[in-house]
């Protein structure tokens, strides 16, 4: 064939060619392309195939949203820190600046004295301060706030925030937003509290309010740790200070919400750490394996930590715990993300550090979050965020995503 | 496999218009699609690539002989003595000089690296071609990637306007 009859067969361009390219085009791009023509536009906006083909071919960065002090005097950790957050900006590692993607004040945002972490799934961040719950997708600009529900007691106890969840359900693909709350507490006159628990769960683009789950959750969960999302479920960890006198925990572990069934089970902890301490514990998912991070035995000046790895939580048999790092750390960390063979965790709220995954170069540095430039592009300005008005810095791993809410 | 260990096997890949190319396996084998015939043993003759015509499986063929783990293949000699680093570096420009071909070629080479699945050479031609148009202008991604556009002027406005940072 010549090049004159190539050049004539390729005036149509077949849709499979099309659909090759248009998959991995950066967000804005296809956002600006769905001016194109009709169809394009039901592709990017609409067609759940071709979202979840682009997300696959999409590179992991993070996402960090510094919480900045806005009232000032008074211990830190008293309940009357307030903060708020400018916005949240996407960091690929190589780089020295991070760049704002969304800013909060694109919506009604307040300082809050509550406040949950970050959580992501699929393009999606679940932001919540106070009782406000908001989903996200920072690629597209969409925000979800989502309805009040005004069944939170006022006046508790730190311990008595709650907690949430984002995951995607397989099932019914659709992604869902889970909120652990009490929706009673009293305080007993011989100490201790006496409680209930619940369960809402709101899917996107379907739910118009909140609905209760059929059962409610067995036991109370840790406040304010959002659930790890991990195949199909919700993972969150258990606050034995909680349990009341009477509870019985059938293994000390995890609770587990299936999206699929909204039921709950309890995943048990890793069978060699009987003195598994909750509070500095952390789970997270890493390269589709579900990890959990505990302190180890202290070695002198410094900690250890050990990462034990399952690889289902799935069906009747209890999960395969397998301890496959231990390293020398500073202090408690936060498991964070991989990247390449390195393991990402916090170290403190705002050291991002490293070990690789045979741990034998030992614990690196990666940045320190006040270090990096953080970049409005509306007014190509660079910000720094010092340790004075920064109280603490929200980072996840984030894949931008066409994922409609 | 007696075959491998003995030598280079080959393997004859037959274009529709009738032209023949032998290659070795394991140069074949950067093709998953191959891959999976050569593995199913439906590849005893030779294998007729449909769709893809001679002028661009060759390129295709000189894209998998150069990226073919070095290891018992063409070019090997070379590399025993060269850093990893060094190698990548040079694949690097070599792809780059690869890929300086016209538009319809470059069409032709991702719709035959689609269809054989050799994801290097999809992600090279597709790359190159989202370098070349994401920050192109809607008329030019239309006679691009020759699409019409079907909406009403007022259509247009309405969808801009939602996406209107996306413009900026």
């Amino acid at each position: 064939m010549d090049d004159e009859t190539t050049a004539a067969a390729t005036r149509y361009v077949p849709h499979e060619l099309v659909m090759q390219i248009l998959h991995r085009l950066p967000v804005k791009s296809l956002m600006r392309f769905t001016c194109v023509c009709k169809a394009w536009h039901d592709t990017i906006t609409r067609d759940q195939s071709f979202q979840r083909q682009h997300l696959c071919l999409q590179q992991t960065c993070m996402l960090i949203a510094p919480w900045i002090r806005t009232n000032y005097g008074g211990h830190p950790y008293e309940r009357k820190l307030k903060v708020t957050t400018p916005g949240l900006y996407r960091w690929e590692m190589s780089q020295d600046a991070a760049t704002l993607v969304l800013a909060m004040d694109s919506f009604p945002v307040v300082e809050a004295g509550r406040r949950h972490n970050l959580a992501h799934c699929d393009g999606l961040v679940l932001v919540s301060m106070d009782d406000t719950v908001w989903v996200l997708n920072p690629a597209t600009r969409h925000v979800l706030l989502l309805p009040q529900s005004c069944i939170t007691p006022r006046g508790l106890r730190r311990c008595f925030d709650g907690a949430l969840g984002l995951g995607h359900d397989p099932h019914s693909n659709t992604y869902k937003v889970a909120r652990f709350y009490y929706p009673s507490v009293d305080r007993l006159e011989r100490g201790g509290y006496h409680y209930t628990l619940g369960m809402e769960v709101f899917t996107i683009g379907r739910d118009q309010h909140w609905r209760e789950t059929a059962a409610p959750p067995p036991y109370p969960i840790m406040a304010g740790r959002t659930a790890t999302f991990f195949k199909g479920s919700l993972l969150w960890t258990i606050d034995e200070s909680l349990l009341l006198p009477g509870d019985v925990v059938p293994a000390r572990g995890f609770l587990r919400f299936s999206l699929n069934d909204e039921s709950f089970s309890v995943i048990p902890a890793p069978p060699g750490c009987p003195d598994l301490r909750y509070a500095t514990s952390n789970l997270a998912e890493l390269r589709g394996e579900l990890c959990v991070a505990h302190e180890g035995p202290k070695h002198k000046s410094f900690r250890s930590a050990c990462i034990w790895v399952c690889n289902d939580v799935d069906g009747s048999n209890p999960p395969q715990w397998v301890q496959r790092h231990v390293m020398n750390v500073p202090r408690c960390i936060h498991l964070v993300a991989t990247s390449n063979d390195d393991i990402l965790f916090l170290g403190g709220s705002y050291n991002l550090m490293c070990s690789d995954s045979q741990s034998t170069l030992g614990v690196r540095h990666v940045a320190i979050m006040h270090d990096l430039a953080y970049h409005h592009p509306n007014t190509n300005t660079l910000v720094k965020y010092t340790s004075e008005i920064v109280y603490d810095y929200g980072v996840i791993p984030y894949v931008p995503s066409l994922v409609s809410i | 496999m007696a075959t491998r260990e003995a030598g280079k096997k080959m393997i004859m890949l037959k274009s529709p218009d009738g032209m023949e190319f032998e290659v070795e396996e394991a140069v074949a084998m950067e093709s998953q699609t191959i891959r999976k015939m050569i593995e199913d043993d439906c590849a005893d003759t030779a294998i007729l690539i449909p769709n893809i015509n001679s002028k661009i499986l060759s390129r295709v063929i000189e894209y998998c002989n150069k990226h073919v783990p070095t290891t018992g293949a063409t070019g090997a000699a070379a590399s025993d003595t060269v850093a990893p680093a060094a190698l990548a570096e040079d694949l690097k420009i070599w792809d780059a000089e690869f890929i300086k071909v016209n538009r319809a070629t470059r069409f032709d080479l991702i719709q035959a690296a689609s269809y054989l699945n050799i994801k290097g050479l999809l992600d090279l031609t597709s790359q190159t071609t989202i370098d070349t148009i994401s920050d192109n202008s809607l008329e030019e991604i239309r006679s691009f990637l020759s699409t019409k556009n079907d909406y009403l002027p007022e259509e247009e406005q309405t969808i801009r306007r939602e996406n209107q940072w996306a413009f900026q």
